[in-house]
């Protein structure tokens, strides 16, 4: 049965081992220069090598975003990023500007995928993208899965979809705030993210409206509509997040691998897991969550009314298991500080989930207690069951 | 360079034509971000504007997903096309349909939004060939930029002279979703200001296309209007359709052909908001990138080797070996680069293995114990240096 690709967020090499081997079927990802995303880590030319051949290792592809649009002097190092990605044999380049798009498609043969940022939101438009070389469209945000099936049978070309993640309010690309408020080109990968702040609005009527988050848009969680992914045969649906954790890119990639898994062999018992895939979904920091376009036309009751803050408590990541150590004992890089016989959970790449009372607590090199470990240390905990290099663990706080 | 100007109300069509606008933009409700226009008083002001000796555009620059996309085109199958001399759109979809199927119309492509470099304007010209009769220019491009451009894009290049900033744009309805007992309207209007500074006196209009953010200043280049003579621009546009005081148009006729700006100083001591020239001398929105993270913690790739996980004080550190191929070895002298940058030169005096074996080489992916290093803490990153 057809199924959608799995494209995970990977804005570190961190993050692109997480969703790589938690299940993801592509990752997406920056280098230094053409990217959205400045204030990520983002990936240098030897990296890039590497992150592609430990991706393509584990049969996962790697995608290259370069979606900003660049201005003529942006456009100088272009050239030599594009013989890069070739020789790193990536497998495809993510474009949102039509000057990058015809570049890349003159001076390699590297798959274009046209980004979101582009707001392709109609099949014309997607007839007009593939005469410039486009070969996947990553349609507009405001794109139903209905629409997209639609496009992809009008043009013959790839469709790609979010399925979960935050929001632009805007038609992508279709926001400057940053450039005139803060005088950092949000389509250079400078947004500061003023949507999210709290607005007073003044009517002419002479109403007065305090405390109003009206640009700011809930997540969008589309893991109960996978059936309509299938149905339409969208061919990849992309998970937002570059900036997010590492444990964000694992459990986002773990799970929508179990549903999309579940959605094309077993439609019974997709449905049966829903609750529990929804809950897992439910621990990483989100806003509220909604359907987007997905079905419908997202619109009265898609802004956050009060609070642009994270939804309700969440999960904190422990840290990285990185080695096991004599059989017995996990090395952990700690990310998030916590206390002896607190409760922990190990997530395998795949499969159930492991709780346990962390205890005892050792310093990195094994020779003393301590009741807590903290941020930016390696510790040793016992053995847990599974346990192997590159599982993350989470702390359970409720 | 012709100046011109946008309608909705019939009445401004003579005030334009008077003022000596060349050129003028009509916009249907149903097409145009800004138009208020039915279709039928649409193409009354279409003859009107003729009549006048106005060339008439029409406006078709909303964004559309696929069944406003199919809505617009029944819309425009039914509109009497031969009453317009050209077809204003942004939208690709909207460009590509207007080439496959209205040969004969001349179409005017607005590049307003990003399309900051000559090779993509340059593409979008190619494409459009012959129908393509002009490009509306993004308000962020500098005037130096511009100057070089006209001379190379084989159209006719148009900018906007005055008029409202536009910041976002979105489908959605965020003016009356905060007035849950509100009808859509059809044009509703707030401002919108927060305790951010910079972020005060949004003008935001909502219509049935969604919602339209401005910046609370107009841009204006008319103070300007000798040196935006010389760029070689085709147009300069003067869009004064959001003043919802009629008057703004007439006060402001001057503009239309002004040649000093002391002349345009004068006339825009009425203007209704405060003006902005924006980018125009120059745009340095990427100058702040280097403060979103601190590049002392990015990896370089020459001779790069790690970087610290673990500043354990006066007792060890921990370096975890990332490199490829790499190995941290007894004798190495390595630097190491602090997050406020600071470099610090050390030779690794003993080495162990994680599990406190002597070593005398950790391979890449693992983790190697050395001697404590001040002012070096974990995320400091590690190079070799070569001797």
């Amino acid at each position: 049965m057809f199924k959608p690709e799995l494209l995970s967020p990977a804005g570190s090499f961190d993050k692109l081992k997480a969703a790589a081997s938690y299940g993801a079927d592509a990752v997406y990802l920056a280098g230094q220069q053409f990217g959205l995303r400045s204030a990520a880590d983002n990936f240098t030319p030897e990296e890039l090598e590497e992150a592609v051949q430990f991706a393509h290792a584990k049969g996962v592809k790697v995608y290259v975003t370069l979606n900003s649009f660049p201005f003529d002097r942006d456009m100088e190092g272009l050239s030599d990023f594009i013989k890069q990605m070739t020789r790193a044999k990536v497998d495809a380049v993510i474009v949102s500007d039509l000057g990058v798009v015809s570049v890349i498609a003159r001076e390699s043969q590297i798959p274009i995928h046209l980004s979101t940022q582009a707001s392709c939101l109609n099949a014309e438009a997607g007839k007009l993208w593939k005469k410039m070389g486009v070969k996947r469209l990553i349609l507009g945000r405001e794109v139903s899965i209905q629409q997209a099936g639609q496009i992809k049978r009008e043009t013959g070309l790839e469709v790609e979809l979010f399925i979960h993640g935050s929001m632009c309010m805007a038609y992508s690309g279709n926001c400057t705030i940053s450039n005139y408020t803060k005088g950092r080109d949000s389509n250079r990968g400078g947004c500061a993210q003023s949507c999210r702040f709290s607005y007073k609005l003044n009517y002419p009527e002479g109403q007065e409206l305090e405390g109003r988050f009206f640009m700011s848009s809930k997540d969008m969680l589309g893991v109960d509509l996978l059936p309509y992914f299938i149905e339409e045969q969208i061919d990849s649906v992309k998970v937002e997040g570059r900036m997010r954790s590492i444990l964000y890119a694992g459990i986002l990639s773990k799970t929508y691998r179990e549903a999309i898994d579940l959605c094309a062999q077993d439609r019974p018992q997709f449905q049966a897991q829903l609750p529990g895939l929804n809950a897992e979904l439910a621990t990483v920091p989100h806003r509220e969550y909604m359907q987007a376009n997905l079905m419908e036309a997202a619109d009265h009751g898609s802004v956050l009314d009060t609070d642009s803050g994270r939804k309700g408590a969440h999960d904190e990541f422990a840290g990285v298991v990185r080695k096991v150590i004599n059989g017995n004992q996990l090395l952990l890089e700690v990310r998030s500080a916590f206390n002896e016989g607190e409760l922990l959970e190990l997530l395998p790449f795949q499969g159930e989930t492991q709780a346990f009372h962390v205890s005892p607590i050792f310093n990195s090199l094994g020779n003393l207690k301590l009741e807590q470990a903290k941020v930016n240390t390696l510790v040793r905990i016992p053995f847990v069951e599974g346990a192997d290099a590159g599982h993350l663990i989470r702390i359970k706080r409720k | 360079m012709i100046r011109i100007g946008a309608a909705n109300r019939l009445e401004d069509l003579s005030v334009l034509a008077q003022a000596g606008a060349r050129e003028v933009l009509l916009g249907s409700a149903d097409l145009s971000r800004y138009g208020t226009l039915p279709q039928d008083q649409l193409i009354i002001m279409a003859r009107e504007a003729r009549q006048l000796g106005l060339k008439v555009v029409l406006e078709w620059d909303i964004l559309m997903i696929q069944p406003e996309f199919e809505k617009a085109v029944t819309i425009l199958n039914a509109l009497p096309l031969n009453e317009f001399d050209a077809i204003r759109v942004q939208d690709p979809g909207a460009f590509e349909w207007v080439l496959q199927n209205l040969p004969a119309m001349k179409i005017q492509l607005n590049l307003e939004t990003g399309n900051h470099n000559l090779e993509g304007v340059l593409t979008w010209c190619r494409y459009g060939g012959n129908n393509l009769e002009r490009v509306m220019l993004s308000s962020q491009l500098p005037a130096s930029t511009l100057r070089e451009w006209i001379q190379k894009i084989p159209t006719g290049v148009e900018v906007l002279g005055l008029g409202p900033v536009l910041i976002l744009y979105t489908p959605r309805h965020l003016l009356t979703n905060q007035l849950p007992e509100a009808e859509a309207a059809e044009h509703l209007r707030a401002t919108a200001s927060s305790e951010e500074s910079f972020h005060s006196g949004f003008r935001v209009l909502e219509n049935k296309h969604g919602t339209l953010v401005f910046l609370g200043k107009d841009y204006c280049l008319m103070e300007l209007i000798e040196e935006i003579e010389t760029l070689g621009l085709a147009a300069l546009r003067l869009d004064l359709r959001l003043s919802e005081n009629a008057e703004t148009l007439k006060a402001m006729a001057g503009l239309f052909t002004v040649t000093s700006h002391v002349a345009a100083a004068d006339i825009l001591e009425n203007y209704p908001v405060e003006t902005t020239r924006c980018f125009y001398k120059s745009n340095n929105t990427d100058k702040a990138f280097v403060r979103l993270k601190n590049e002392n913690l990015t990896r370089r790739d020459e001779n790069y080797l790690g970087e610290v996980v673990e500043a354990a004080k006066d007792s060890h550190l921990i370096i975890h070996v990332r490199a490829r191929g790499q190995k941290l070895m007894a004798g190495q002298k390595l630097c190491l680069i602090n997050p406020q940058g600071e470099e610090h030169q050390v030779t690794v005096s003993s080495l162990q293995t994680i599990e406190s074996q002597d070593a005398a080489e950790i391979a890449a992916g693992d983790f190697g114990v050395v001697p404590y290093v001040r002012l070096c803490p974990a995320k400091s990153t590690v190079y070799l240096v070569h001797q």
